[in-house]
């Protein structure tokens, strides 16, 4: 297993798993999230790219309010 | 009507999406304010399955513009991210860029405001930066490619309405082709109105309406006020000055006795 910092917890995953079997592990609506992973954006076209690494910060964000 | 980021508008009354009590009185205070822009921001997605989000299920159903933010970003490379997050999310290149360079005040950093919008403007967003109304910063956002410029009126959430309407004013006469945006600090209907005297295309604005006792009567003060103060500019505002005139005519007074 692997410790990735999710959301600013840590999370134990499983090795060499994308971000796209990431995102739908831990988000019902994947639709309504965008993603970052050590805080550089990642478009949702290369999510299946991205191989999880030992360390890793995963950020997803969803629409809240906002002033 | 008017035109704001190649967008037709009939208010001039941009709102914010927070602070409400529930989402049925953000719903009704939206919509009695007229505002077809409202700000919205990105937040970290509930750790979990099984959560919705029915904020952004209220909002939807509004069909309004959406303007996402960067609040509570310190850095430019924070406020860069978080915008191109928010461009796949909102589908939009509108941003509301703050970068906070003060917790107490939360002022805006402009160095980093200024490092941002270079950056974000290059790669084709419209920026809307949240700045102070410094006149230097100002030129040099619109230097960097800003064709809107939101100068705060006083510090987020303060409800003290235009602290320095000198600067504000300079910056109209200086700014004659941007669209001048009042954001922050309002707290009063009247706060709404002196800024549109000024000449402001518009105001933006939350906490005085949701925080209001009653925000949806408050969000239709505001679009009033906004009506207002953009008609009264425009019928133009006469001078102000330090002597008595008399409105009724002089001549023909009664019980008038030369001496």
């Amino acid at each position: 297993m692997i410790s990735i910092m999710f959301n600013g917890g840590v999370v134990q995953y499983r090795p060499q798993q994308s971000l796209t079997t990431f995102i739908t592990e831990h988000i019902d609506d994947t639709n309504s999230i965008a993603a970052a992973v050590n805080q550089a954006f990642v478009p949702r076209a290369r999510y299946d790219e991205i191989i999880l690494q030992e360390g890793d910060e995963v950020e997803l964000l969803s629409p809240m309010m906002g002033g | 009507m008017w035109q704001i980021a190649d967008v037709e508008l009939n208010s001039r009354l941009l709102i914010g999406s927070s602070l409400y009590p529930s989402l049925t009185v953000m719903q009704q205070a939206i919509k009695a304010s007229g505002a077809e822009v409202v700000t919205t921001s990105l937040r970290r997605q509930q750790t979990g399955k099984g959560q919705g989000n029915d904020f952004w299920e209220a909002l939807k159903e509004l069909n309004v513009h959406i303007l996402p933010n960067t609040a509570g970003c310190h850095s430019a490379k924070e406020a860069i991210t978080t915008a191109m997050m928010a461009r796949e999310l909102f589908d939009t290149h509108w941003i509301k860029l703050e970068v906070i360079g003060d917790e107490y005040t939360l002022q805006p950093d402009p160095f980093a405001l200024l490092e941002a919008t270079q950056e974000l403007v290059q790669q084709g967003f419209e920026v809307f930066p949240y700045c102070t109304d410094d006149v230097i910063l100002c030129d040099k956002l619109v230097e960097a490619g800003c064709r809107i410029l939101m100068p705060w009126a006083a510090p987020i959430g303060t409800a003290k309405g235009l602290l320095n309407p000198y600067a504000l004013r300079t910056l109209r006469h200086r700014f004659r082709e941007q669209q001048l945006i009042v954001d922050a600090g309002l707290g009063a209907p009247s706060h709404a109105a002196h800024a549109m005297e000024l000449g402001y295309d518009g105001v933006l604005l939350n906490t005085a309406i949701a925080k209001a006792h009653n925000p949806v009567a408050m969000a239709s003060a505001f679009s009033y006020a906004v009506q207002a103060g953009h008609l009264g500019y425009h019928a133009g505002i006469i001078p102000e000055q330090n002597t008595a005139q008399p409105s009724t005519p002089v001549i023909g007074k009664p019980f008038w006795h030369h001496g």
